[in-house]
């Protein structure tokens, strides 16, 4: 029994995209333009010439109170003792609802298959075997740090308990378990 | 900020189609108990019920999987508190009650023992008639509950779609009001033409409510949260102004409003005619049914998802 986070070190991601790759290698995603489990989108804050440009790499959150679960009519959607968010591929219908609930833009319809596909951390391929998620074990600038949040040792808990790294969206309650370290922005 | 587009037509022709026939059933039952009738009623109960099933259709085309729509009523693992598995039974229900119904009072389903069954009539009506509402109902409820996207988590969602599909379940009974009185012998055309008279009343009454709700809809959602008042921007400014302005606001409420008005008003001029003493509803229904099914659609696309704000 693991509660299993990620915290994203915006200070850190260069937009390499190579977790991107990493994630489509390892999952074989459909890997079509946003058909893929993990994107690094890029904003902009402050008016030229003082201009920042942040990436905030994005995944499934892995959410405690799961929106996506809750609207699945099948039960293909599921959180695992472990805390991961995964898909049942034999019952999932690709109703397509859980698309529409998810918050965090996290899933997508593999057309190759007729069934949702998103991120699962890398649970059964690698986290099972003590492995890191491969977009974690690939990520040039060590912005992805991957860990147990009920381990108080691990270095996801001490950034997520210590209120260094936040949640997105907390108001909608939904309780993610991806937190992100926030860039200062520079005066 | 990014607007669904998970669901897109198929969804929105669903909604309608499931809404007008859910609507159609109980406006049937309801000018059924009302003026006593059955030419009529038992014509558009059938219509009513192939439109929800020809929605369903819709429905399970979208699904990535189609061949495995049997799983929302036998997953292993089915989750009773989905909105859709909780749709799915609804919708099977009515279409069992709804053709127990047809079959007992529609002349074409003789055979079967229980046609012409007033006891069988009496209570599978009532019930399809009721379960038709909740067709009609759960089609917001769907939506509405999707709490991340602000413009369809409001109570007026649902209570906009019902109206709605009232309003086109009258236009399917009045269509086949006007079908039926057509071939019918020139004695009982006046009955069909006061039906028509009746229908348009209702149907303007439920375009009056409609468009109350849409108006405070829009109105509060314009306000805010960002995702909401933004959706309503592109619907009165941005791409789907078109549409939404012009198909739904315009030629889908009030154009046909005004038209059942004067058709109302018009009461007193006499031709033998049927069709041309009601063409003005005919056409009123026409825009009615174009512009539900327009208002779907452009509700389903503004659906906006949250704001990523960088951190
Ligand atoms: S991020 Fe989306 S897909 Fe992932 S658990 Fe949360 S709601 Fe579900
Ligand atoms: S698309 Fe699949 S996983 Fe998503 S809600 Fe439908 S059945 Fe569940």
């Amino acid at each position: 029994m693991a509660k299993y986070a990620m915290v994203m070190d915006t200070r850190s991601c260069i937009g390499c995209g190579a977790c991107i790759a990493a994630c489509d290698l390892e999952n074989d995603t459909e890997w079509r333009d946003g058909r893929r489990r993990t994107h690094v989108p890029e904003f902009f804050f402050g008016e030229f010439p003082n201009v920042t440009r942040v990436f905030v790499p994005r995944l499934c959150m892995h959410c405690e109170n799961p929106p996506c679960v809750t609207v699945c009519p099948t039960g293909a959607s599921y959180k695992n003792e472990d805390g991961v968010v995964l898909v049942h591929h034999e019952i999932c219908i690709g109703c397509k609802y859980c698309i529409v609930a998810c918050p965090y833009l996290a899933r997508y319809l593999d057309e190759r298959k007729g069934v949702i596909d998103k991120c699962t951390f890398c649970y059964d391929n690698r986290v099972l075997q003590g492995r890191q998620p491969a977009c974690v074990e690939t990520c040039v600038g060590h912005a992805r740090i991957f860990g147990d949040l009920e381990d108080p040792n691990s270095e996801v808990y001490k950034l997520a308990k210590s209120g260094v790294a936040v949640q997105l969206r907390p108001d909608l309650l939904t309780e993610p378990k991806v937190f992100y370290i926030r860039r200062a922005v520079e005066e | 900020m990014i607007f669904q587009d998970a669901w897109g037509w198929y969804i929105a022709i669903y909604l309608f189609l499931g809404g007008m026939g859910g609507g159609g059933m109980l406006a049937s039952y309801y000018l059924a108990k009302k003026a006593n009738d059955i030419k009529v009623t038992s014509k558009a109960a059938l219509l009513s019920l192939i439109i929800v099933v020809v929605g369903t259709l819709f429905l399970i085309l979208d699904l990535g999987r189609p061949e495995r729509f049997y799983l929302v009523f036998m997953s292993p693992k089915l989750n009773f508190g989905s909105m859709i598995t909780i749709g799915s039974m609804i919708l099977t229900i009515f279409m069992i009650l709804g053709a127990l119904y047809v079959t007992a009072i529609n002349d074409w389903f003789k055979f079967l023992p229980w046609y012409g069954s007033e006891k069988v009539a009496d209570i599978t009506g009532f019930l399809a008639a009721a379960f038709g509402f909740l067709v009609t109902y759960y089609t917001g409820v769907l939506i509405g509950i999707v709490r991340q996207i602000p413009i369809w988590h409001t109570p007026a969602l649902p209570l906009l779609f019902v109206a709605s599909a009232l309003s086109t379940g009258v236009v399917a009974v009045m269509w086949t009001n006007v079908a039926v009185g057509i071939r019918s012998p020139p004695a009982e055309r006046k009955y069909h033409y006061e039906y028509c008279v009746m229908l348009s009343k209702w149907d303007s009454a439920l375009i009056a409510i409609e468009l109350l709700i849409l108006f405070t809809y829009m109105g509060m959602m314009i306000q805010g949260p960002i995702e909401a008042s933004l959706a309503v921007n592109r619907l009165l400014f941005g791409d789907l102004s078109l549409m939404f302005i012009v198909g739904v606001v315009l030629m889908g409420l009030a154009i046909p409003f005004l038209l059942e008005y004067v058709h109302i008003m018009g009461e007193h001029k006499e031709t033998e005619k049927i069709g041309a003493r009601c063409l003005m509803p005919v056409i009123a229904g026409i825009l009615v049914v174009i512009g539900g099914l327009l208002l779907r659609y452009v509700v389903l696309a503004v659906g906006a998802n949250t704001v990523f704000l960088p951190p």
